[in-house]
């Protein structure tokens, strides 16, 4: 005969549950940075648990059912693993030059630099096309566009430099960008006006 | 029990050798407890893939949340957890009296099912016309996405992905509640024609699973939707 639990089992397990929910409300407004999110997920997982075992009956269970209830976690991994390495990794082999940024590194320091002079820098776009142009286009999908940028900056071509020398990581969606501060302020500078005037054109029709 | 025995063999219209077994043990089985072995395997095969039904639009909520940061904070900022943490009491609440009823069927109190059934169906129902007033809100506030949604002024767009998700997810849960409200009915009404024993009651505790079920759904949508990125705007 199957197993019956004392009521004072399941008015414990909703006293509990009931704690549970507390702590998730007040956690939630604890500031934590980016713990907020898998301590709330913890807790959902803990209350779905008690819900499992007790309510469920699953502790009570055989052992094929047990097995069977666990193999749930083994499914959802593969539902969340899957899409995320696939949404996570889009975009590591497909910069518009057909290699990576972390690739392309070497080649930029590597590559002979025009003279910071005003006369070597008249005519920057050799210099983008090997730099910010290999990821930066109208069109490009692996970090924001040329309209993007003009959006943001418009013409404050002092927070580009800024940016470029200790660029961070806004948009998870894309890689994170090297920092350009070796090309020095005049380069980047150049750079900079260079590549806000052509974002401030129409994009070429596709 | 022998009369009922026999009144099946009867029914059946087998008397010929047919060995006597509880009316309620099909024929394909040995023993109930093996047939409800066979129920429970089933009734959690079922809930698998019901949770991979909302695994999918779960993956879903976690891309774009990772895409679009700001909208998620924004977006629960725009729920009431007032309302989302009433309903998560409610249902708890509910789960509880579902886990009485399958007790009280367990032990033969056929006046405590009753009322554990009916607590059961009440709290459900609470549950429903809180979600209402909710989606009346959203109505209210132009917070529809595809039928009536306007950006407020500051806001991200993608607040309309969060908000497409949270009608998604919510509107889903609200269905499986329906569909657990005609299932306990069905319940409720085989209790009260006193159709179930403590040797068979498996389609109390089978309906049981199905709630606790809807339950634990909705423990996890209350903090992906309600409470998630609350502490801080995230830029």
């Amino acid at each position: 005969m199957s197993h019956i639990s004392p009521k004072s089992t399941y008015y414990a397990i909703f006293g509990a549950l009931m704690a549970l929910t507390a702590l998730t409300v007040y956690v939630a407004f604890q500031h934590l940075g980016w713990l907020n999110f898998p301590v709330a997920i913890t807790i959902a997982f803990l209350k779905a648990s008690l819900v499992v075992l007790f309510f469920m009956h699953v502790k009570y269970s055989s052992k094929l059912t047990k097995l069977l209830v666990a193999s749930t976690f083994f499914f959802l991994a593969s539902l969340f693993g899957l899409t995320m390495t696939d949404y996570m990794s889009r975009g590591w082999l497909t910069s518009p030059r057909g290699t990576t940024t972390a690739g392309m590194l070497p080649k930029l320091q590597a590559a002979e630099l025009p003279a910071a002079s005003a006369q070597a820098l008249a005519n920057p776009q050799p210099l983008f096309e090997a730099t910010c142009g290999s990821c930066h286009s109208f069109t490009t999908k692996t970090a924001p566009t040329l309209a993007e940028i003009h959006n943001l900056y418009s013409n404050d071509v002092e927070k580009v430099v800024t940016w470029a020398k200790a660029p961070q990581r806004k948009r998870m969606r894309f890689e994170p960008m090297p920092s350009f501060a070796h090309l020095g302020d005049a380069r980047l500078h150049a750079l900079a006006n260079y590549m806000l005037q052509q974002a401030a054109q129409a994009p070429p029709a596709p | 029990m022998p009369d009922a025995l026999a009144a099946h063999a009867e029914a059946h219209g087998h008397s010929h050798g047919h060995a006597a077994h509880h009316p309620d043990l099909q024929h394909h089985f040995e023993t109930l407890e093996q047939q409800k072995e066979a129920s429970t395997l089933g009734m959690w095969i079922f809930i698998i893939q019901e949770v991979m039904f909302f695994g999918g639009l779960l993956a879903a909520y976690m891309l774009y949340r990772i895409w679009y940061p700001t909208a998620w904070s924004e977006g629960s900022a725009e729920l009431n957890i007032q309302l989302g943490g009433l309903n998560t009491v409610v249902l708890i609440l509910s789960s509880l009296t579902m886990a009485l009823a399958v007790r009280a069927a367990q032990t033969g109190k056929q006046k405590a099912l009753v009322g554990f059934l009916i607590a059961t169906i009440a709290l459900g129902t609470v549950f429903l016309v809180v979600k209402g007033f909710e989606y009346h809100d959203k109505w209210v506030l132009h917070h529809v996405p595809g039928l009536n949604f306007q950006l407020e002024e500051g806001q991200v767009p993608q607040i309309a992905i969060f908000l497409s998700l949270y009608f998604a997810l919510t509107g889903l849960h609200a269905l499986h509640m329906v569909i657990g409200f005609v299932l306990m009915s069905v319940i409720l009404w085989m209790a009260l024609r006193k159709r179930f024993t403590p040797e068979w009651y498996t389609p109390v505790e089978m309906a049981g699973l199905y709630w606790h079920f809807v339950d634990i759904v909705w423990i996890f949508l209350f903090p992906l939707l309600y409470l998630v990125d609350r502490a801080h705007q995230v830029q």
